[in-house]
């Protein structure tokens, strides 16, 4: 039992894991495009649902200037355009009455000033008791100077004090290498406590991401077969079919394997491969994953080259239109050697995953917007059959879907109708949306009522980030020192550079078609 | 087929004998496919199956309208059995489907079969049932009558024997205080999942009442209550009594005496760890079948008060005018019947806080005496 069901008896049995205390929710760069497209209408979600503590309110914090009339206005049309429900007209006072804005510069330390002036004239209208989320929705570089003002001007409670708290949410990337991610986390360290810090991954807050949890520890069936026994490879893809579009300025010092590998990707795996948790403590999972980091084969400088493939999507087509190359895209170098795509072969060095490779590919502009892990499983020894060595049988796997249409599919062989014995794979599937019908909660709704509530299960703690980095690390030495001029390239809208099939390929595997 | 406006569609019902209800089943799966071989065929996503019972045909038609947004959202295969006078056999069936277009045109289908039964012929139901229920599935029984389900003369038993999980709506009950003493002693007694739907409508009572006086934001409030009046509006007495019985069950009242002040008045005397506490309840005449107004004080070193309305637009508010806390406000939105059963069918396992809950209103049953009231 926590500690909130044991001092508030009226919560137990509440739906929510925990309940989400009431608070306000300071969103720095509240103007601008994540609060539009997807904080604000998280938060709108929420109250529809009627999820959210009955005391709270929304500050957003911004350059911009802009008065609370206005931020409502801002947030209406967020909400119109990219809430999950619909906006309700009825519902809307309810929820705009709660949206504050106040105007500031985030190096300026008279705003901070300003903004707990601020916060303390709210407060007191929706009898929230001094709890505070701080969610920074900004650019990384200002991570550590906006936490360092937050402290200057005593808008952060001690990390003892229940109540009031402080909360930080951190947004990902958290640094661009292993040295800048420990400089980060050291400055939140020297501000918050690490109990008090949320980095946010919202791939860990998508459904089907949690159901992989639930699938490997909630059915018998598959667990007994996790393992290098029976587990012939993994295959993690996270493809985007959109090209760099407005995020080169960021996208070009960061790359695919910043961008995507370093942080969900690694995560995916770890849930995909961690050992079963004793207890469902955040502490306890996040040792856990965090283990599978530690265990991930180091890769040297010389093995890059034989283990990972980055490349460049070149001039091609997007649903028949012709689109450019990453190179002629706007806002970025035309000699730029960004990978818009990294393939790698990765090796989890103990006991359960001796000897399995798991193949991981993401990049920009690939036939179509999908994420999946696929676990394949061994073949069927070549008898009865799997005999004919002309036509294999196709391996069972099971596909989880991670987006779009979550869900997940098992392939399976079956004897077709006839007198004759003729074997075909079947693929049999799940999918979310179509079985349970309704929608599900975004990412973003599930994570912000987890850190009103203080449970950090789905966050990433410091030492995961930078365990991650640390593998990272030496690939991206070796690029550097490679200073190569020309990636691989593929055609936009093609399933990546032949490098990558080679990669897979030479194991005697490949690609699956998505 | 008929198409609705949400994409569903439904085959039309085909009158069968009893003994074909499978076989019915079976021709429209082949139908269904025939008709998506030039698409992606057809395939069934099915959670469960799901008996509802109705003693009206009144009843049943309200709930043959919900039917195909509830599979929507919980596929099933469901049986609609409704209690009248069928003109010719005394068990009657007509089988339907009800599919759902998703992407690529494929459908996901769940079966729909209608049963009338003449009254007399409860007992035979179970044979007609058991051989129909998909094997490996969960079995809920929706008791979609305003009848206690014990006092139904035999039928909830024998459509109870069949299900894993049951769920009734104490709301609208005719004889509150006889339903609650007669169901409370059917639930004391069952090892399976019993849910009242009840429960589910006073969840935003529940959230508003945790998060207002939690200990945090109003310190001492909760030990210290010495006074609630309730005001709930026609039919829904039920649901004050549940809500006094789940405060009582987790704030450790024992309910000492009740008495009935009029046909519109109740009240009870419980004694609480810091001392004694009045519970007043009160039925306006009108309105919806809400709990409608809440009022409680306490006492100890930081006396305060609480007042709660369920507005008409659907709000739960604490009203600043009545009330020592700040003002507070959530959402409690009309949930669609079938979209509270879809979520409850969800829940299949036994709900020790609703059972600790009945519990404190049995024991609130029996200080009352025996004088009913609606």
């Amino acid at each position: 039992m926590s500690a909130e069901e044991i001092t508030n008896p009226l919560a137990v049995g509440l739906s929510e894991p925990v309940l989400p205390q009431p608070c306000s929710l300071v969103i720095f760069g509240g103007a601008g495009d994540l609060s539009r497209r997807k904080l604000l209408p998280a938060i709108y979600n929420l109250g529809l649902d009627g999820v959210l503590p009955a005391n709270f309110a929304v500050l957003g914090f911004s350059v911009e200037e802009m008065d609370d009339a206005g931020y409502r206005g801002f947030a209406w049309q967020g909400v119109e355009r990219f809430s999950r429900q619909a906006l309700d007209e009825e519902h809307w006072p309810n929820y705009e009455r709660q949206l504050f804005f106040q105007s500031g510069s985030f190096d300026d330390p008279a705003a901070y000033k300003a903004l707990k002036q601020r916060l303390e004239e709210i407060e007191p209208q929706f009898g929230i008791p001094g709890n505070r989320v701080f969610y920074l929705a900004i650019p990384p570089r200002f991570i550590g100077m906006c936490a360092q003002h937050l402290k200057a001007a005593g808008l952060i409670q001690d990390e003892t004090s229940d109540v009031p708290f402080s909360r930080i949410i951190v947004e990902k990337p958290i640094g661009r290498d292993l040295q800048s991610a420990e400089e980060v986390n050291e400055i939140l360290g020297e501000c918050f406590a690490e109990r008090q810090i949320y980095r946010i991954d919202h791939y860990l807050g998508k459904e089907t991401v949690q159901n992989i949890l639930v699938m490997r520890f909630g059915n018998a069936i598959f667990e007994p077969l996790w393992n290098s026994k029976h587990i012939d490879h993994v295959q993690i893809t996270v493809a985007e079919a959109e090209g760099v579009g407005t995020r080169a300025g960021y996208f070009e010092g960061a790359g695919a394997l910043r961008d995507m590998v370093q942080n969900h990707i690694l995560q995916l795996l770890s849930l995909v491969a961690m050992e079963p948790p004793w207890c469902m403590d955040a502490d306890v999972i996040r040792d856990h994953r965090l283990d599978v980091l530690h265990c991930l084969r180091p890769l040297n400088i010389e093995d890059v080259e034989s283990h990972v493939v980055r490349a460049q999507y070149a001039h091609g087509f997007f649903q028949g239109d012709d689109v450019p190359g990453y190179r002629r895209e706007e806002g970025v170098a035309s000699d730029s050697t960004t990978e818009s795509y990294v393939a790698l072969r990765m090796f989890i060095d103990n006991w359960r995953w001796a000897g399995v490779p798991f193949y991981i590919r993401t990049g920009k502009r690939l036939p179509k917007r999908v994420s999946e892990i696929a676990v394949q499983f061994k073949d069927v020894p070549n008898i009865l059959f799997n005999s004919d060595k002309q036509q294999p049988l196709d391996p069972n796997v099971l596909a989880l879907r991670i987006q779009p249409d979550e869900g997940l599919s098992l392939r399976i062989a079956t004897k077709m109708p006839g007198s004759r014995v003729k074997i075909y794979p079947v693929k049999m599937d799940f999918r979310y949306g179509s079985t349970f019908g309704g929608q599900s909660p975004e990412a973003y709704e599930r994570l912000l009522l987890d850190v009103m509530a203080g449970d950090a299960t789905l966050f990433m703690r410091r030492d995961a980030v930078e365990a991650s980095w640390r593998w990272i690390q030496p690939l991206l030495d070796a690029w550097d020192q490679g200073n190569k001029r020309w990636l691989p390239e593929y055609p936009a809208g093609t399933w990546g550079p032949v490098e990558a099939d080679r990669l897979i390929e030479d194991d005697g595997r490949r690609w699956r078609v998505l | 087929m008929n198409e609705s406006s949400s994409g569903s569609v439904s085959t039309s019902a085909t009158r069968v004998n009893v003994a074909d209800i499978e076989l019915a089943l079976n021709r429209l799966w082949d139908a269904l496919h025939e008709e998506g071989q030039a698409e992606h065929g057809v395939t069934r996503a099915c959670m469960s199956n799901v008996i509802i019972a109705c003693l009206t045909e009144e009843q049943a038609h309200d709930v043959s309208n919900r039917i195909p947004r509830l599979v929507e959202r919980h596929p099933a295969r469901v049986f609609l059995l409704t209690a009248c006078a069928p003109q010719g056999n005394s068990i009657e069936a007509e089988v339907s489907a009800h599919c759902r277009r998703t992407e690529g045109s494929k459908q996901l289908c769940s079966e729909h079969v209608d049963i009338r039964f003449d009254p007399a012929v409860v007992e035979r139901l179970g044979s007609v049932l058991r051989p129909l229920l998909i094997g490996d599935l969960p079995t809920a029984l929706w008791w979609a009558s305003n009848q206690p389900p014990p006092l139904s003369d035999g039928l909830f038993d024998t459509l109870a024997e069949l299900a894993d999980q049951v769920i009734y709506d104490s709301v609208g009950w005719p004889n509150p205080a006889e339903g609650v003493r007669a169901m409370t002693r059917w639930v004391m007694g069952e090892s399976r999942p019993v849910f009242n739907l009840a429960w589910r409508y006073l969840k935003p009572w529940r959230r508003i009442l945790a998060q207002v006086l939690d200990p945090r934001v109003a310190p001492g409030a909760l030990q210290n209550i010495d006074s609630i009046r309730i005001e709930h509006g026609p039919h829904a007495l039920p649901m004050a009594w549940l809500l006094i019985g789940w405060l009582a069950a987790r704030l450790q009242w024992k309910p000492q005496k009740g008495e009935v002040h009029s046909g519109s008045e109740l009240g009870w005397s419980f004694q609480t760890p810091r001392g004694a506490l009045r519970v007043h309840i009160h039925r306006s005449s009108e309105g919806m079948a809400q709990v409608r107004k809440l009022n409680l004080e306490w006492q100890g070193a930081v006396p305060g008060r609480a007042g709660f309305l369920y507005g008409d637009d659907h709000w739960l508010l604490l009203l600043p005018e009545e009330s020592t806390l700040p003002a507070a406000s959530i959402p409690a939105r009309e949930v669609p019947m079938e979209m509270m059963i879809a979520a409850q069918l969800a829940h299949r396992s036994k709900d020790p806080l609703f059972e600790q809950s009945i519990a404190v209103a049995q024991i609130m049953a029996g200080v009352l005496g025996k004088r009913a009231t609606r």
